[in-house]
Parts: C-alpha cells; structure tokens; sequence
C-alpha cells in the first residue's frame, strides 16, 4: 500500500465522520514534509505520516520482507462522537496493530494515534 | 550405553512486566496533544523510541546465558529496559518547535530532555504479575 492509497481509502472509510478545512475540501492531510495542513478543521481530522516506520529484512531468493506500520493520527476538533466512530471503522478495516487514546481535556482536544500493520515483500 | 542428564529448568508461564509512568500528562507528552486553540506540542514518545532501540532479545540471552534462570533473564531484561526508558526522558534528543520557559524557570531550546519539574521520571513504576 502505498501513502496515496492509505489516503483514498480513508477519505473514503471516513466520509462521514470527517471534518472540512476551510477551503471545503475533507480534513485529510499527509504530513513528513515542510508543508502544513491549509487550516484548522472543523471537526474530524485525518494525520497521516506520509512514509511508513520499517525495517526491511532480507528472506531468500533475493527478496525481502518489509513490516511496515503507517501511522494515522484522528484529532477531533468538535466534541462529537465522530472519533470513536471512526476509530472503529479502522479497525474494521485495517489490521491495527495498536492504538492510543487521549480524551479531550478543558484545553486539549481528543486525539487518537492508530498504527496500521502492512507488511509487503519486495 | 548413553546417559543423558537434564537440568530441569523452571520455566514461567505467565510472567508480565507493567512498565508504567503515573502523571496526568505522561500519554499527552508521549502522544503528543494539540490544544484547543491549534497550537501543537509534538510527541516525545520514550517508550516507543526504547521498544525500537533496546535488543531485548540479546539482553535475555546474555542474562540466561549467566544465570541459566528463565525468570532472571526475563526480570533483568525488564529492567534494562525500564533504564533504557528512563535515559530517554533525560536525553537532550526531542524536537521542539520553540524555545520555552519551564515550571522550573530553565530556558530550553531544542532538542531537549523531557525533565522540567522531574514528576514523569519520579513517576516511573515497573510491576510484575504472575510466576
């Protein structure tokens, strides 16, 4: 899986539990470079890292196994239920291999970071 | 004829370690948090970093080879990497975006420890349940 695919297909897991940046578009946002989402959102938020943590190890025949873990983050800038909701279609979807849960606190919002197991050989 | 002589070894069946840090903010430091006017404080996520760095299966093989004790190894491989957490939070080795003045009125730039009043790293327990 490519960061491209990752993204597809939780914009499209995500359609209705995810926020919109000011300019109307999905609050989805691949980060790892310098570049910064275009504002904040107004509810659900989608962070993904734009390159996978790996390790690739070498098998035989040449090839190689690489367990990679994507790292997703939701952040919910309303005080919905949209995060858990959201949560849970990941987890349907997706093999997780562990996340984590902040609840929102009087100047912090919720936020969960998700890792998303995809191994692939090349 | 042969004779073979076992050393009967006690192997533990359900032994667990809980590494934990007990203060309100140890998961919104690790995580990372954004507060509710956008400003981001980035995660410093010394566990994570320990559980990639440490060679836990190194560090039990060197302890059994010494003490030939499943449970020895298995606590003493804990314990390194209880330290190896530790060292992370007092490492000068996290981005920050900014400079900032701490509780304990020190100015730090980055990178930078994650020692400011010294709670989350006196917070530190380690627990082991089973046998």
């Amino acid at each position: 899986m490519k960061v491209a695919d990752l993204r597809r297909i939780l914009t499209a897991l995500l359609a209705t539990e995810l926020g919109t940046y000011t300019n109307g578009t999905p609050s989805v946002w691949v980060y790892g470079s310098s570049s910064q989402p275009p504002s904040s959102s107004n509810g659900l938020e989608c962070l993904i890292k734009e390159t996978p943590d790996t390790v690739a190890r070498a098998t035989s025949a040449g090839y190689k196994y690489k367990p990679q873990l994507w790292e997703v983050t939701l952040r919910n800038w309303a005080k919905n239920s949209n995060l858990p909701l959201a949560l849970a279609k990941i987890e349907k979807r997706f093999n997780v291999s562990r996340y984590t849960h902040l609840p929102a606190a009087s100047d912090t919002l919720e936020q969960s970071r998700i890792l998303i197991f995809d191994p692939i050989v090349i | 004829m042969v004779e073979a002589n076992w050393i009967k070894l006690n192997i533990p069946k359900k032994l667990k370690a809980i590494h934990s840090w007990n203060t309100p903010y140890a998961a919104a430091v690790h995580e990372g948090s954004t507060s509710v006017n956008g400003s981001e404080k980035p995660a410093r996520p010394w566990v994570d970093v320990a559980i990639k760095e440490y060679d836990f299966l190194n560090k039990y093989a060197d302890s059994f080879s010494q003490s030939h004790n499943f449970k020895q190894a298995f606590l003493e491989m804990s314990e390194g990497f209880g330290e190896n957490c530790q060292s992370n939070i007092s490492d000068t080795r996290w981005q920050w975006p900014r400079t900032t003045v701490r509780k304990s009125g020190a100015v730090v730039d980055s990178p930078r420890d994650i020692v400011d009043t010294g709670a989350l790293k006196n917070s530190y327990q380690v627990q082991y349940e089973g046998s």
